[in-house]
């Protein structure tokens, strides 16, 4: 019986399951602050945070805003459009993983 | 021995009654809305567009055993979808929906939009929100 669990274990190498899900998606990601710019192209920026036996957070909880500064500053432009977000939860043996996926057109006023 | 066919017959039928119900106890389906967006490009005050009509497109990923997702459902294909069926620039008055659909080892999910789809009537000034 402990060596099925053991081989179970192994062959899931830690990762018990995996689930992405749509939370939103918005035209803008702050408020614009001119309809005058131009876009620089598409961008993707991610948040994450972890929580030690699926409950004792280790990390800040994961940050959609953080995920958009990390878009933004990636193509090194002011704000994002038609912005898709996704939050991804990975469940491991050791813990939870949260993951947030922003992805939009980042521009640049012009 | 034709009751003994007749009772292979019966036996056949009620397995594959039974198989049917069960394939639909252990099959189910969760709908989750994401909220309304307004328009997937920012439109200014004054734009001229055409309004091309109603149009939905979808993408759908599956999970093993409803566990293990492979990728995430592309979003970003259903909108590209649901725009060339018009062949318009962008869309405005859109619902998102992401529907889940249980079967017995597997689970798919599909995301699905639905808008109006409209085409920008370009002005004398330069437009920014065409790439």
């Amino acid at each position: 019986m402990a060596a099925t669990v053991l081989a179970l274990v192994t062959l899931m190498a830690g990762c018990v399951s995996v689930k992405t899900s749509l939370t939103g998606v918005s035209t803008n990601a702050r408020t614009m602050e001119s309809m005058d710019y131009e876009v620089l192209g598409e961008a993707e920026g991610m948040h994450s945070a972890f929580r030690l036996f699926w409950i004792l957070p280790v990390t800040p909880r994961a940050d959609r805003e953080k995920a958009i500064e990390e878009a933004v500053a990636s193509k090194g432009g002011d704000n994002l459009i038609f912005v898709r977000t996704w939050r991804e939860r990975q469940h491991w043996v050791l813990g939870t993983v949260d993951i947030i996926h922003v992805r939009g057109s980042v521009i640049r006023y012009k | 021995m034709k009751e003994k066919e007749h009772a292979m017959h019966s036996k056949k039928y009620s397995t594959a009654a039974i198989a049917l119900i069960g394939t639909l106890l252990f099959t189910a389906c969760a709908s989750t809305p994401v909220p309304k967006l307004q328009s997937t490009v920012p439109i200014a005050e004054g734009t001229k567009y055409e309004n091309l009509g109603r149009s939905s497109g979808s993408s759908s990923t599956w999970s093993f055993l409803g566990l293990w997702m492979r990728g995430r459902p592309d979003v970003d294909r259903a909108f590209a979808e649901a725009i060339d069926k018009k062949k318009g620039d962008a869309m405005i008055d859109v619902t998102c929906r992401e529907r889940t659909l249980w079967f017995i080892l597997f689970s798919v999910t599909t995301v699905k939009v639905q808008g109006e789809v409209v085409k920008f009537i370009p002005m004398e000034k330069k437009d920014a929100r065409k790439k």
